[in-house]
């Protein structure tokens, strides 16, 4: 770096080249959201002529980091864009702090920063540069915070945070000039001047422009999408699309989630296989603390495996309603759930358990997400989805039906195969996923011992069956028609026991046949 | 040598606000007079949307934890009062007595003097507190005042973060010399709790505004 012309001494050039690098970092840290600068090295960054001392860049972080005793973790923005954006001291250093709309290209400036040396004619105060570094020192502490109280840094916070590409982002802008602000921006910015840093033979100014009030550009309102996704503009449910629609797989890298918004905060939609209230996912905001962020769901996604599922195209509402539930909403048997080979065996008691999916048929399309509302969005994440295998794993913290439960208890998702479809030719959510049980229904190997079967009588198969089941039930019931009957054998060996009632007679054996008839092949 | 002196704005808080806003303002301060190396602490407040500083010195924050707990077992027990904590930054100097003993004096050069002032909660009635004749839409309407409350209050912290370092960068000759390579605090500090009673004019508004009988511990 060129000696500035009034011959400042070396030190005192080094500690002003420091205070500019400083300045750069302290501003960018705050301002920049952790971009992905994954291949940044040290090496990249060429030395600067300019600097006396040899070039900052080619010392360790390290070093750089303690100066003006204030220890600062790495910036990769700061580190990218030091030193050879500036052939001396004397050329001021200005970052602008915009908002940028990505959508549109706009940008607004929110912030601009100047450090700026001044030489003076004859010297001032004669000070060395142990008191200018004393005096950055002091001033360094006083922008450490500052940079903290400006509005700006509210959306720098809630950009990294998120972690989301949002719409609306903030960029920033170097240059060795001043660009001169409009009229418009004068007169609705803030200026402050910190104490300038005298040095021997000059001073440095550190001053900032910045917008006092940024209530009008709120990104925390505005629908954000998740990182690496997009919006499926055509989901399930839509009005104007085909709800049986299929939908194209979502790279890992690619969708959105789609979203089944249900009506009530805590609940399907209260109309049962009705229409469901089904709008594009109004995805986590940050300003929702509960709702879990997609995105990381979807980091949790195995690698080679398809992010969440979709509900397949062919599948009744009732059948895709029959796969999950809302924690709120009461859970009631039905054939079909019980025939619907998702199911793990044995399912956890506990309805917050994870569970899993398995050995879906062949050729079903399943949606890449579900989303369903309550406290959270919850949400599918397919570790596993191969539509050519027909299997897919399905990980939620959605209740699922449980196979032994009261089949009177009434639940909104109840395949109820005269209501697929509702309205004149108007499939609705519950039809589908009425439907989609059905397609399991036929699935050749059931993970819960059910054989496939061509209508929807379900076989038990004994040797799959690891936990109680109702084919175990059955099987139990058997046994103890076996143990009434042999008892009644005896009874009527022994006339002076009484004989128990015709109508239970009847009833049980009514029982039994049904219970050949589905057992016969 | 020149004692430099700072009164910051009084705030007015509640008491489930206290350690919060203290933590803030003591913090900042002690940061920018921690000028030995430091790894800065950036602290979101829980309670404003505000980031303050803390120099990272553990033995600091135990300090400031335990002077505030302090703080507010004292204004505890009186209540709608405003009181004082004063941080100060001295030097010790040995004092030659003319005979053969010497002792330490400490010789403050910097004090800084933050005022709160304590709002009794019971002015903002809560649902599940009984009371003759409560009226529910008092209740809400203290909501909206509370939230506004909150809005001036955080303001007035920002206001306060803002004269702390306005007055930094404007004093600094008054600083003694830094020892080189010192770690973390530079300066020895002390922080002392100073309440003032409450005036008689401020007892008789808070009394027709409450309508409850005060009584003084």
């Amino acid at each position: 770096m060129a000696s500035s012309q009034n011959s400042e001494t070396p030190a005192t050039e080094q500690v002003i080249t420091e205070i500019f690098a400083k300045s750069l970092h302290i501003i960018l840290e705050s301002r920049s959201p952790y971009v992905s600068s994954r291949n940044y090295s040290l090496d990249q960054i060429p030395p600067s002529p300019s600097s006396s001392g040899g070039s900052p860049s080619t010392r360790s972080s390290g070093s750089r980091d303690k100066w003006f005793n204030l220890a600062l973790r790495e910036c990769p923005a700061a580190l990218e864009n030091s030193d050879f954006w500036r052939q001396s001291n004397l050329e001021p250093l200005v970052i602008e702090i915009l908002l940028v709309d990505r959508a549109s290209g706009t940008e607004k400036l929110l912030e601009r920063w100047v450090v700026q040396y001044e030489t003076r004619k004859q010297p001032g105060t004669g000070r060395k540069s142990k008191r200018t570094y004393r005096g950055a020192t002091l001033l360094f502490r006083s922008l450490y915070l500052l940079v903290r109280l400006l509005p700006a840094y509210s959306l720098f916070r809630e950009m990294n945070s998120s972690g989301r590409i949002r719409s609306l982002g903030l960029s920033h802008r170097i240059q060795p000039f001043v660009n001169p602000l409009t009229r418009s921006e004068e007169a609705e910015m803030t200026h402050l001047c910190l104490t300038p840093i005298e040095t021997p033979f000059g001073r440095l100014k550190h001053s900032v422009s910045y917008l006092p009030v940024l209530d009008d550009i709120s990104i925390g309102s505005e629908p954000s999408t998740p990182m690496s996704t997009e919006l499926i503009p055509d989901y399930v449910g839509s009005p104007t699309t085909d709800p049986l629609k299929r939908f194209q797989t979502l790279p890992l890298g690619g969708s959105a989630p789609i979203c089944v918004q249900p009506g009530r905060r805590h609940s399907w939609s209260t109309d049962r296989l009705g229409s469901p209230n089904l709008s594009p996912c109004s995805l986590p905001t940050q300003s929702d603390p509960q709702r879990p962020s997609i995105p990381l769901r979807l980091s949790e996604v195995q690698k080679g495996k398809r992010p969440v599922g979709c509900y397949p195209s062919s599948l009744s509402s009732s059948q895709k309603a029959n796969l999950f539930r809302c924690e709120s909403a009461p859970v009631g048997r039905d054939s079909d759930p019980l025939s619907n080979p998702c199911f793990k065996q044995g399912m956890d008691s506990d309805r917050n358990q994870l569970v899993r999916f398995r050995e879906l048929p062949s050729g079903v399309s399943l949606p890449k997400e579900i989303s369903i509302g309550g406290d959270a969005i919850r949400y599918l994440d397919v570790a596993k989805l191969s539509l050519a295998s027909g299997s897919w794993i399905c990980d939620s913290n959605v209740q699922l039906l449980d196979l032994g439960e009261d089949s009177d208890a009434s639940y909104p998702f109840a395949p109820d195969v005269n209501r697929t479809k509702n309205y004149e030719g108007e499939r609705s959510q519950g039809a589908i996923v009425g439907e989609l049980l059905r397609m399991l229904k036929a699935a050749p190997k059931l993970q819960i011992g059910f054989e496939k079967s061509d209508g929807l009588d379900l076989k038990p198969n004994p040797a799959h069956s690891g936990s109680r089941t109702a084919a175990d039930a059955l099987q139990e019931l058997r046994v103890y028609m076996h143990m009434r009957d042999s008892i009644l054998s005896q009874s009527e060996s022994h006339p002076s026991e009484p004989k128990p009632e015709k109508g239970a007679n009847t009833k049980e054996s009514n029982s039994e046949k049904e219970m050949k008839e589905r057992n016969r092949p | 040598m020149n004692c430099e002196v700072c009164e910051l704005k009084e705030l007015v808080v509640e008491q489930f606000e206290v350690r919060e806003v203290l933590r803030c303002i003591l913090h900042t301060i002690i940061f920018h007079r921690a000028l030995g190396l430091v790894r800065p602490r950036d602290i979101n407040c829980e309670l404003f949307e505000l980031t303050y500083v803390q120099c990272g010195v553990p033995e600091v924050e135990k300090e400031i934890e335990e002077k505030i707990t302090e703080f507010i077992s004292k204004v505890s027990k009186h209540p709608n009062r405003t009181s004082q904590i004063c941080l100060s930054f001295y030097e010790t100097k040995d004092k030659q007595s003319a005979w053969f003993s010497s002792k330490t004096e400490r010789v403050y050069w910097e004090r800084w003097f933050i005022n709160l002032q304590i709002i009794n909660q019971r002015v903002h009635m809560k649902p599940n507190q009984t009371k003759i004749g409560f009226d529910p839409g008092e209740n809400s309407f203290s909501l909206e005042e509370k939230k506004l409350r909150r809005t001036a209050l955080e303001a007035s912290i920002r206001e306060n973060l803002f004269q702390i370092i306005k007055f930094v960068n404007e004093k600094m000759d008054h600083l003694p010399h830094i020892p080189p390579n010192v770690e973390g605090i530079s300066y020895p500090y002390e922080i002392a709790i100073l309440s003032s009673s409450e005036s008689s004019l401020d007892m008789l508004k808070r009394m027709l505004q409450t309508g409850h009988q005060t009584t003084l511990s």
